[in-house]
């Protein structure tokens, strides 16, 4: 009716708009993908990382429990033989707190909170965690995180010890604030990876992100994980789009999970 | 009515009335604007009584509150859009932004400004007793206006003597 120059027009102001969608989501995306740690060494990024660990311990009670600290670091002990050589010497600690939460810290300190322990079923659950923190921690993400939101030198001026509010502030910042979208994808692809190779089901994270937004509604306050690492659905398609090698046989751990949650 | 057979209305033919009412039907959008932000919808609604006021008066100020509208659909759909989808992160507590809403706003963002500019430009046209044609809305109302029987000679003739 309205002849073929009109449907062409209708077609080119959807492209423009559509295909403007699409461009300013990637470069959005994109430049958050782009921040890049200016240079910062790796020993002072572990500086900061015990400076932060520490305020924490400060703040909060630590779970030394020696039942719970094996298992943690049976866990641990497989992942990082799985993952190889790597600059960073990590450190797994486990704050006495109700939140269900794990964050990563620079400099290869990763803090697990007493409610997530809780709350997994397994220690596969803590494993496919773990693991992808570890990939925030490979990809530098907290750094890059830090940097981007505070700026390098606000961030180191705080290794002189003289600030507590500033580093009190980096810590909340580190163990509460999200990662962009780009990031999670880059630390889930190697945890995925990384838990196949510790022959880990890798579908344990698609797993424990499904039971998180299961609980959400019942016990929201809690959940902080969600929060911190958003984009929940997105992660778990992509853990259950995951391809296994033909090969691959998941070996489970030889711990009693429910006596180490008795343990808490 | 077949295409070849219409003449349309040239500058110097159409008063100075229409041209105004021609001119208005894009620059009562600004009047709205300020209203509108929060709902967007409020501009479409003043959109469509504009033009139910004017549909009677000529084709050529029906062809331009016919474009203004047209063109005011898609930007409406999109602000309100992004209104909805931004109380939905509100409510729901999607924070942070993801990229596919932030890149969601600066379309809308571009595609307002792409639409204020062609009012602009259309209603300075319509002042000026000229006909503008707008990507898609120019066509749509080139043909409600100007191919569609006239609402107003329809009404001219109601009145006819007995058979």
């Amino acid at each position: 009716m309205f002849g073929k120059r009109f449907w062409l027009e209708l077609l080119a102001v959807l492209v423009l708009l559509g295909g403007l969608w699409i461009i300013f989501s990637l470069w959005i995306g994109d430049s958050a993908e782009q921040i890049q740690p200016p240079d910062v060494p790796v020993e002072r990024e572990k500086q900061l990382g015990e400076l932060l660990a520490g305020h924490l311990f400060d703040r909060f009670d630590r779970v030394d429990d020696p039942d719970v600290r094996h298992a943690i670091d049976r866990i641990e002990e497989r992942l990082l033989k799985a993952a190889g050589p790597t600059d960073y010497r990590y450190k797994i600690h486990i704050i006495d707190s109700d939140i269900v939460n794990a964050a990563a810290l620079p400099g290869g300190q990763i803090i697990l909170f007493r409610g997530l322990l809780e709350f997994a079923e397994s220690p596969d659950e803590v494993a496919a965690v773990l693991a992808h923190e570890i990939g925030h921690i490979e990809n530098r993400h907290v750094i890059k995180k830090l940097g981007a939101e505070l700026g390098i030198s606000v961030l180191f001026s705080a290794l002189s010890g003289g600030d507590p509010y500033l580093t009190s502030e980096i810590a909340r910042m580190a163990t509460s604030s999200a990662f962009s979208r780009t990031m999670e994808r880059e630390a889930d692809r190697y945890a995925l990876q990384l838990l196949q190779d510790a022959e880990v089901n890798p579908r344990m994270l698609a797993r424990f992100f499904r039971r998180l937004q299961e609980e959400e509604g019942r016990n929201s306050g809690f959940l902080q994980l969600l929060a911190t690492h958003p984009h929940a659905e997105e992660r778990v398609r992509t853990a259950l789009e995951f391809e296994l090698d033909e090969t691959f046989e998941s070996r489970p751990f030889d711990l009693d999970w429910d006596a180490v949650r008795g343990s808490l | 009515m077949e295409e070849q057979d219409i003449r349309l209305p040239q500058p110097d033919e159409i008063p100075e009335r229409e041209k105004e009412d021609a001119m208005g039907a894009y620059l009562m959008m600004f009047a709205t604007v300020a209203m509108g932000l929060p709902l967007p919808i409020l501009n479409l609604i003043a959109a469509i009584i504009y033009h139910a006021i004017n549909r009677r008066t000529s084709r050529f100020v029906r062809f331009h509150s016919l474009q203004s509208l047209y063109t005011q659909i898609p930007v409406s759909l999109i602000n309100a859009a992004a209104v909805i989808w931004f109380v939905r992160i509100l409510i729901h507590d999607l924070w942070p932004l993801s990229d596919v809403f932030i890149g969601f706003l600066i379309m809308a963002l571009a595609a307002n400004v792409l639409y204020v500019t062609v009012s602009v430009v259309a209603a300075v046209k319509a002042r000026r007793g000229q006909l503008c044609y707008i990507w898609v809305a120019g066509r749509l109302s080139y043909y409600q206006a100007f191919l569609r029987p006239d609402p107003a000679e329809k009404t001219a003739t109601a009145n006819k003597p007995p058979v």
